[in-house]
């Protein structure tokens, strides 16, 4: 049947994703955490994504204020550019986009890496040597998501601030201490709080599609690059999709 | 001591292994010959339990390896020393690091006695001056040296080898030959290598076996392999 096969099998495969992230947290429950395999990873993804992460961020704020000044001036609001731009980023651009960068950087050199360990063999020597894979190879990685993903963000909510600011105050006008004090105000801890606790469940989410992809990966150096190109377009899906969800969520219990 | 009885395994309703047996007695060196294809690499990875038998059992020094759990299998396999046909070494570390990863993860050794292990392999294996780099940078047979000094480093008394010569020149594929003969003996290892080299594996074992279509179809020394008249081993010798 053309359609149960499909559905079959992504119920198959989700049952295995399930079985595989079930036992990355038994083994953070049993603390076999490898420290310091997990900063090794915080660093190399940190410095994977930073750059691209800082850039999106600064564009998407300057754009913002750039669209914000040309809305706002239609009602005589220009003064309201600082909080358009910062509650956006902060209450849902900064979480996503970020989300959406680390998928495609960090997310895809994990599936990468882990792919190639998988088709040379790697994964198996590991067991091999008495060694369990998922404790020396994954949990490492999903654990340094859950640590650099919310420090990215928080990053890019401030770059994104700053790119904001440069042009409402060089290019609108607004006076420069006007801005800051307008950010300041507008934004409250529950705007920063909603937004933020996204990020937690994306990063498990990114490191869990993109580790177990890899983790699976077959077939050679074709296989490496269609698995890591997959779990990327998965972590897309994932993220866009959730976000609706949780924002709903959200928003029924902390939108007022 | 290896034992295995009843041996069986297919995929996909393909019989790769049909209810084969064999033993290797301890201290011993012994081949299975067999071309492309015939499951040699999936009957080492039965010895090891990184497979599980359709039926049948492996035992090696007494553990029943096809029925242990995982994390006991885990424990287990810190006795068995694997050669992967495509070297696995780690490309993320030195191949100093990656022999004494095995070492660190067994523990009980300090720093210091890590260090001049990995030394002495290396040395075993000739690539002293290699341990800084990465595998990326060794050629397929430092490669596979390295990998087999890794597999031995811990002590192991019983080295499971998967095509130790695959891919490698003559005179490279002679030299690893008699370097896993030489430190097996000298270990004295229990050790089981497959090969479609048939030269090199006589060069090697004390005991060669022939697998074909899922059977072992003679098994014995060089001397009786070349005496058979099975037309399909007289064909594979040749
Ligand atoms: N995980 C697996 N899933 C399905 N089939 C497999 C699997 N592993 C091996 N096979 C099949 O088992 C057969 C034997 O494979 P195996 O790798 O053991 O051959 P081999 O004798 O080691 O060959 P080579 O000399 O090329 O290494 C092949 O037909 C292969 O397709
Ligand atoms: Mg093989």
């Amino acid at each position: 049947m053309f359609i149960v096969t499909p559905i079959r099998n992504g119920v198959a495969s989700l049952g295995r994703g399930a079985c595989f992230l079930g036992d990355v947290f038994v083994c953070v429950l049993r603390g076999r955490v490898r420290w310091g395999e997990v900063f090794k990873q915080v660093f190399e993804q940190g410095v994977r994504s930073l750059v691209i992460v800082m850039l999106a961020s600064f564009a998407s704020g300057a754009v913002l204020a750039m669209q914000g000044r040309v809305m706002m001036e239609r009602f005589g609001a220009k003064e309201f550019i600082a909080q358009l731009v910062a509650l956006s980023l902060v209450r849902e651009l900064s979480p996503v986009f970020t989300a959406l960068v680390f998928s495609g950087k960090s997310g895809a050199g994990m599936a990468a890496e882990l792919g190639t360990m998988s088709v040379n063999s790697q994964i198996m020597a590991t067991r091999t040597m008495g060694v369990d894979p998922v404790e020396f190879l994954v949990v490492p990685r999903i654990l340094a998501c859950l640590i650099v993903l919310p420090i990215l963000v928080v990053m890019s909510e401030l770059v994104g601030i700053l790119g904001g600011y440069m042009i409402g105050v060089h290019e609108a006008n607004v006076p420069s201490i006007y801005y800051v004090n307008q950010t300041i105000q507008c934004l409250g801890f529950v705007d920063f709080f909603t937004g933020f606790v996204k990020v937690f469940f994306f990063a498990i989410l990114i490191g869990w599609t993109c580790s177990y992809k890899g983790f699976f990966t077959t077939g050679g150096s074709l296989g490496v690059g269609r698995y890591t190109t997959e779990a990327v377009a998965m972590c897309y899906v994932g993220v866009i999709v959730s976000n609706t969800i949780l924002t709903k969520i959200i928003l029924t219990f902390w939108g007022s | 001591m290896i034992r295995v009885r009843g041996l069986s395994k297919s995929f996909n309703g393909q019989k790769v292994l049909d209810a084969i047996d064999f033993d290797v007695a301890t201290g011993e060196i012994v081949a299975v010959l067999g071309p492309s294809g015939t499951g040699k690499s999936v009957l080492l990875l039965h010895l090891i339990g990184l497979m599980t038998p359709d039926s049948g059992e492996v035992d090696i020094d007494g553990v029943q390896v096809s029925r242990l759990p995982e994390h006991a299998l885990l424990k287990f396999r810190r006795n068995v020393g694997y050669l992967f046909q495509d070297s696995a070494l780690y490309d993320f570390m030195t191949v100093e690091e990656n022999l004494a990863f095995p070492l660190r993860e067994h523990g009980g050794l300090k720093a210091a006695e890590i260090k001049s292990k990995v030394r002495e392999f290396l040395e075993m294996v000739d690539m002293a001056d290699a341990g800084m780099k990465y595998p990326s940078q060794l050629s397929g047979g430092m490669r596979k040296r390295a990998a087999l000094a890794r597999a031995m480093v811990t002590g192991s008394k019983v080295l499971l080898c998967d095509e130790p010569t695959s891919g490698l020149d003559p005179i490279r594929s002679r030299d690893i030959s008699f370097l896993i003969k030489g430190l097996s003996k000298k270990l004295g290892c229990t050790t089981v290598i497959t090969t479609h080299d048939v030269k090199n594996a006589f060069r090697c074992a004390d005991r060669a076996m022939v697998l074909h279509e899922g059977r072992i179809v003679i098994d014995g020394v060089e001397q009786k392999l070349r005496a058979s008249t099975d037309p399909f081993v007289k064909e594979f010798l040749e």
